[in-house]
């Protein structure tokens, strides 16, 4: 196998090794936070069910048909009611199988499988990814070549927007669509047009557009302005002078510059991701998208109800699978990203 | 100093001055009472800020009037109603029980003069007589105004909160519509009584979908919230520093440091945060989750000293193989020595900048993380949470949402033109 061939197994085995350590420690912290939870209520469950199983025969019978006696058929029945298991090992098998287990649901309290939630959260990111670096390239790439405006426009703007959160950027889209008599609400769009006969993908994908612009106003300047800087450094080099001497055309410096410039791109893409799917997670929750921002705020809610105090409603199984939904997405993100690095710079390649 | 350096260091120490002043300007009884419903039930609901009324709205604030005595046991109270709308309600409070019956009247800006009420005030949780709401009540004024409506008319009016119309409007056609001017209520008591309006605006920055006055909260929130960036991105630093540093010192250190940072630009951020709470936090003496500060912050800074430690481990990389580091080597200089003299000074301009930028970070992270309630104590992000709960966006409801952006971005913006105004005078230094 030649050097590239190993470079690529290389860089694939350290991503999918990353995934497993991070997806270890995410899945080790929920189901701690969740045997936590139920700590307190599980002597208070065990001492209940032992004084009903000591007062009903029927309970009686069935620890014997379990061959347990009645304290173990008590912590049996505990441990079940209370979705824990005796240690955090079994407890950690339990709650990823329900997250793998998610899969296999048809149908929510809403009616919707997963598949559904999926789906609005890819088309959103898939959407504004597409849109950020189409634009980012062009505007950064006119910006780092030809300055002027274009280049006053990427620098004051850059610093700007990455100071504004992205969901304040969804809530002024939000409020201006209301203004213009538009509902904004994803939810809403789709309820109205199932109502009148009128839902097709266009429904889908004009619903999909105010959190991706969303997204794509709130990273786009960021984006255009780390190529733009790339594009000026490299603009200096002597290869660039060269061609410039020898009279190549713009259109052609600039791919040339482009392909320079894309592995550091490619690098500073892969460290924004995760910010990016943080923002898309709020976003979500902003424009009312059932995707994985909705499964993650309802896997964990703080109810307060007087006067008993404060209410946990945590459902381990959601939160595992967003943060191996997330973790994948990343680990894909990531080795497309550095393959595409290894591609583009022989340096890497003959390094390894 | 430099433009940027100089319009951030006004909105900086604005906000650092605004959150020493904030905890003797608070209510402190709003933000103890917070989750308790029974003490917002008098406020207006989404109701917009007052100042709504300089931009063409003419809307009834929310009034607390005290009666003035005017002879023994007689009290005046006299409200200025000069509002294209009705205040949602209007009630005649007493602060304890009074002793035999009261009476109420009322003289309108056309001089007719009705008594609204006469009678005990029963004893109970509240002791006030609500105009608006109070359907024996309505029906008693009325019929004493001589509007005598129907049955109907009255329980939609208890139902719906509108009684006030009867007392300070008159019906043109099939609506009512309000008679501005001056009410005087004549309150005939053995307590002092006082007059709460139920307004359509209130305070600063207006109200939720509880009646909770966000101003307190903005205020409540704002020392918090800047200890939170502050530490933050305090930690981070430190923590990029010392693991940058170690893992200069030899190649299985840098490695682990490598890793480290990978896994630290991997985790995400949300997820993270939502699994620690029911680890780490507890629950307070008034019923409120309480997450703790250092496993917040702990948390932030393992997220963010990923690339920190990366360029730290780079920069010390760099510097200890130069020239002059070599001839201090040679001269008999420990590695302290070298650390000390050399590498820091390269080093403290870069943690100054890091400083600053991960401050702009953590406030955007603090919002973003409110959404989903995991931020310690009550904060910025706090409001973020109420935004999502009570579906405030959709209630049209701009007040719970662009103020506080607008705070949180203005100093977001301030870290950033700092971090950069570092930025240029550290490469115009490595120059």
């Amino acid at each position: 196998m030649n050097r590239m061939g190993h470079a690529y197994i290389k860089m694939v085995l350290k991503n999918v090794l990353l995934f497993f350590v991070v997806f270890l420690l995410l899945s080790s912290l929920i189901t701690l936070g969740q045997l936590r939870l139920k700590r307190a209520e599980i002597d208070d469950t065990y001492a209940k069910i032992l004084k009903l199983i000591h007062t009903t025969p029927s309970l009686q019978e069935k620890a014997r048909e379990m061959g347990m006696n009645e304290t173990e058929y008590a912590w049996y029945l505990t441990y079940k009611i209370l979705e824990v298991k005796p240690t955090f090992w079994e407890s950690f098998k339990y709650y990823f199988k329900g997250a793998m287990g998610i899969f296999e649901v048809k149908e929510t309290t809403e009616n919707w499988g997963i598949a559904f939630y999926l789906q609005n959260t890819f088309a959103i990111l898939i959407i504004a990814e597409a849109m950020i670096l189409i634009f980012g390239l062009y505007l950064g790439l006119r910006a780092g070549y030809n300055g002027g405006i274009a280049e006053k426009l990427v620098s004051t703007l850059a610093p700007f927007f990455s100071a504004i959160p992205a969901w304040f950027i969804g809530t002024i889209i939000l409020l201006v669509l209301w203004g213009l008599e538009h509902s904004p609400s994803f939810w809403m769009n789709l309820q109205q047009a199932s109502a009148s006969g009128s839902l097709t993908t266009l429904t889908y994908i004009k619903s999909y557009l105010p959190p991706a612009i969303t997204l794509f106003l709130a990273m786009v300047w960021e984006y255009a302005f780390s190529i733009s800087t790339f594009i000026k450094e490299e603009k200096g080099s002597y290869h660039v002078v060269a061609d410039v001497a020898k009279g190549l055309p713009d259109g052609r410096i600039r791919r040339k510059l482009l392909r320079v410039a894309l592995p550091s791109f490619l690098t500073y893409t892969t460290y924004n991701f995760v910010d990016m799917l943080m923002n898309l997670l709020v976003v979500e929750l902003v424009f009312d998208v059932p995707g994985l921002g909705y499964l993650l705020i309802s896997s964990f809610r703080v109810i307060h109800k007087e006067p008993d105090g404060v209410y946990l409603i945590y459902h381990p199984q959601l939160i595992f699978f967003v943060s191996l939904v997330i973790l994948l997405l990343y680990t894909l993100n990531s080795i497309l990203m550095e393959g595409l690095y290894i591609y583009l710079d022989p340096r890497v390649s003959r390094r390894e | 100093m430099g433009k940027k350096a100089f319009v951030a260091g006004i909105i900086i120490t604005a906000y650092l001055i605004f959150a020493l002043i904030s905890p003797y300007i608070l209510n402190e009884n709003a933000i103890k009472n917070w989750h308790y419903r029974t003490y917002w039930v008098d406020y207006p609901t989404l109701a917009p800020p007052e100042w709504v009324n300089l931009f063409g709205k003419n809307l009834p604030p929310t009034e607390n009037i005290s009666g003035v005595e005017i002879g023994p046991g007689v009290y005046e109270i006299g409200y200025s109603f000069t509002y294209s709308e009705f205040p949602p309600n209007l009630k005649i409070k007493f602060p304890s029980k009074p002793k035999g019956n009261v009476i109420v009247n009322m003289t309108t800006p056309e001089g007719k003069t009705y008594t609204l009420y006469e009678g005990p005030i029963l004893e109970g949780p509240v002791l006030e007589l609500n105009f608006g709401k109070d359907a024996s009540l309505i029906r008693t004024f009325t019929e004493n105004m001589g509007l005598n409506l129907t049955f109907d008319e009255i329980m939609m009016a208890a139902v719906s909160g509108s009684g006030t119309k009867f007392l300070l409007g008159k019906k043109v056609g099939d609506s009512w519509e309000p008679v501005n001017g001056e009410y005087t209520f004549t309150v005939k008591s053995s307590v002092k009584p006082y007059l709460w309006v139920t307004g359509k605006v209130y305070g600063v920055m207006g109200t939720d979908a509880y009646g909770r006055d966000i101003w307190q909260a903005f205020l409540a929130g704002t020392r918090q919230t800047l200890a939170l960036v502050i530490t933050t991105a305090f930690a981070s630093v430190s923590l990029g520093l010392i693991l940058g540093l170690l893992g200069s010192l030899s190649s299985l250190g840098g490695k682990i440091v490598d890793g480290l940072s990978k896994i630290s630009g991997m985790l995400p951020s949300i997820p993270l945060l939502v699994a620690l709470v029911p680890l780490v936090s507890t629950v307070s003496y008034y019923g409120n989750l309480d997450v703790p500060m250092w496993a917040f912050v702990l948390t932030l800074s393992i997220i963010l000293f990923g690339k920190i430690s990366q360029n730290v481990k780079a920069m010390v990389t760099v510097e200890m193989s130069k020239d002059y580091v070599e001839s201090s080597r040679s001269l008999g200089a420990s590695e302290l020595w070298i650390l000390r003299k050399h590498v820091l000074k390269t080093l403290t301009p870069y943690a100054a900048s890091q400083f600053v930028l991960i401050s702009a970070k953590a406030v955007a992270l603090v919002s973003l993380l409110g959404f989903f309630s995991v931020v310690p104590g009550m904060n910025w992000g706090t409001l973020m949470a109420m935004i999502i709960v009570q579906k405030a966006l959709y209630y049209k409801a701009w007040w719970m949402v662009v103020p506080v952006g607008v705070a949180i971005s203005l100093l977001a913006i301030a870290f950033i033109l700092l971090s950069m105004e570092i930025e240029e005078r550290r490469e115009g230094f490595i120059a």
